[in-house]
């Protein structure tokens, strides 16, 4: 058991020769924010993609004409989003 | 003055990108050289590595520190990235992969290392994933499950059974040289 302990390590441990080019903390940091940004993006295509499917099945279910779903989703759905973001927008432009 | 890992974690998780980015740095190499000794591929281990740190970032919240240690909770990310990705990615060419390794290393390597890497390659990545983190980063067995996310009884056969496999594997190499 101890030799092919040994012998794994040893084999391994050659694979510590291998030059890494390790990323600095600025390439991180932009990683990072890349990933926050992509989250984001995700999670709004989520909440819009979601809103517009629900929106048309309750409505096709209730036999509504296809301008209240437009409607709904405008009234109860986009603008409020679409008035945060710009909040935050304001508010990152100046604050950070 | 550099902050103890405890208080960078924290902060980390309270959203502080500085911190985060520490964090991650510091581990970047031992993450890269894990994966590495699992992939045998610089290439495709840097990859794994940049999709690794992705996703520690997306749950760095979730992470509990009295769960695991931090590298722990980093190599069970790493372990799962590799698996996934190993799914959709098409089996590619030992030689090829075997020759891009040696190129990149800063000195020729000796014979017998080839020999044990040759087993290892081999060997089933389920095999050979627990055995690295038994026997040569001295996990326990319920460290090597956790990261793994197999039983401790299944972990310690797993790393039975590729000890017992090298060993087949080296003694036929040796009679073959004879």
């Amino acid at each position: 058991m101890r030799e092919i302990d040994d012998k794994v390590k040893d084999g391994l441990s050659q694979l510590d020769r291998v030059d890494v080019q390790s990323p600095t903390k600025e390439d991180i940091i932009a990683l990072i924010q890349k990933t926050k940004r992509k989250q984001r993006r995700e999670a709004i295509l989520f909440f819009i993609v979601t809103l517009i499917l629900v929106n048309i099945v309750v409505f096709s279910i209730a036999r509504l004409p296809a301008i209240y779903v437009t409607m709904n989703i405008i009234l109860i759905g986009l603008l409020p989003v679409l008035l945060v973001l710009g909040l935050v927008k304001r508010w990152r432009d100046r604050y950070e | 003055m550099e902050e103890p890992l405890e208080v960078l974690i924290q902060k980390a998780q309270k959203g502080e990108e500085e911190a985060l980015a520490v964090l991650l740095t510091d581990h970047y190499d031992r993450v890269y050289r894990f994966l590495l000794k699992i992939t045998f591929d610089p290439d495709y281990a840097a990859e794994l590595t940049q999709e690794t740190m992705t996703k520690a970032i997306i749950a760095i919240k979730s992470y509990k520190m009295k769960k695991a240690a931090f590298s722990t909770w980093l190599f069970q990310i790493a372990t799962n990235v590799f698996i996934d990705k190993k799914r959709k990615k098409k089996h590619e060419d030992e030689y090829v992969r075997m020759q891009r390794l040696q190129w990149s290393m800063k000195e020729e390597p000796h014979t017998e290392w080839l020999d044990i890497q040759d087993v290892l390659m081999k060997l089933d990545r389920k095999k050979r994933i627990p055995l690295l983190l038994k026997h040569y980063y001295g996990y326990s067995y319920e460290e090597v499950g956790r990261i793994c996310q197999i039983r401790i009884g299944t972990a310690k056969s797993r790393v039975n059974s590729a000890v017992d496999f090298i060993r087949k594997e080296l003694k036929h190499d040796e009679g073959n040289r004879r």
